[in-house]
């Protein structure tokens, strides 16, 4: 996103931020706090002083659109630059580090003993953002032919080691479902397709740069 | 993948061309030309058509499948 384009941004919501401020405080101060404190619009009849609470909802809607509108345009474009210049996208490695919140997963243990919630273990899914060390180490490179082909193949590895693993995980689920354990089964599902996505999605990308970057020493050859 | 022999490097050392220039020509990466002199890649017919072009001497010339 441009520059210009973050500086409107900024400016029209700090003038909704004002806009809202003002209404609410006239509409507490002068206006007995209509619009503020909940209203039941079913009984709800318009008053000339409901005027600027009005109006301070209508511009925080318009810029609500506004910022949903500019970041549409901004991903339309992002999307049609990358298909103009053939470069992978720009990203950093460092972004591998959130690949540490797949720890949150371990919050089902907990969770799951307080009140029988198991959907935390869902969070082993972020595992699959170490990915990005290796993505980031490719990043906005020339996505050639050669490159392209490398992905596919990458792709189609992981995902064969991820189904393989998948059924593992269902064999095991099936010996398991013979105890009648309901509970352990779900977690098993939950845990082991969560780990079992995240390890795809980190596969790939690795298995990418291995292809991509094999036999390293060749690309530092001088020229003849 | 097909098995064949590469005559790329030497054609395009006869054009006095850089694997980096002849990469930018045909709009490849540099590490494509390098794999593709050594046989170690297998391009598509459009790339090369390109590099066919691009160095001035027939595909069946630079590429030779046995």
């Amino acid at each position: 996103m441009s520059k210009e384009k973050i500086k409107k941004l900024i400016i029209f919501g700090a003038i909704t931020l004002i806009c809202m401020v003002a209404a609410v405080w006239f509409s507490l101060s002068f206006n007995g706090g209509r619009l503020v404190v909940p209203t039941d619009f079913a009984s709800y009849k318009f008053h000339f002083k409901d005027i600027p609470m009005i109006l301070a909802i209508l511009i925080a809607m318009a810029y609500a659109a506004y910022i949903v509108m500019s970041i549409i345009q901004y991903a339309v474009l992002e999307r049609r630059s990358i298909k103009d210049t053939r470069r992978t996208r720009k990203i950093s490695p460092k972004f591998g580090y959130l690949g540490f919140l797949g720890f949150a997963g371990f919050m089902g243990f907990p969770s799951y003993f307080h009140d029988g919630t198991i959907a935390p273990f869902v969070f082993f899914i972020f595992f699959g953002f170490f990915g990005f060390f290796y993505e980031g180490k490719m990043s906005g490179i020339l996505a050639d032919e050669r490159f392209k082909s490398n992905r596919k193949e990458a792709e189609r590895k992981a995902l064969n080691v991820g189904f393989r693993l998948l059924f593992l995980l269902i064999l095991m689920v099936g010996f398991t479902s013979s105890g009648g354990w309901l509970n352990l089964i779900a977690i098993l599902l939950t845990c082991g397709i969560s780990l079992i996505y995240a390890f795809v999605i980190f596969l790939s990308e690795y298995l990418l740069y291995r292809f991509d970057q094999m036999d390293a020493e060749e690309w530092e050859d001088k020229e003849d | 993948m097909a098995e064949f022999l590469c005559q790329l490097k030497a054609y395009r050392q006869k054009k006095n061309m850089t694997q980096e220039q002849l990469a930018d020509m045909v709009g490849v990466r540099r590490e494509t030309i390098m794999r593709l002199e050594k046989a170690q890649y297998n391009p598509s017919l459009k790339l090369a058509i390109d590099i066919s072009r691009a160095v001035g001497v027939p595909i069946e010339e630079i590429f030779i499948f046995e």
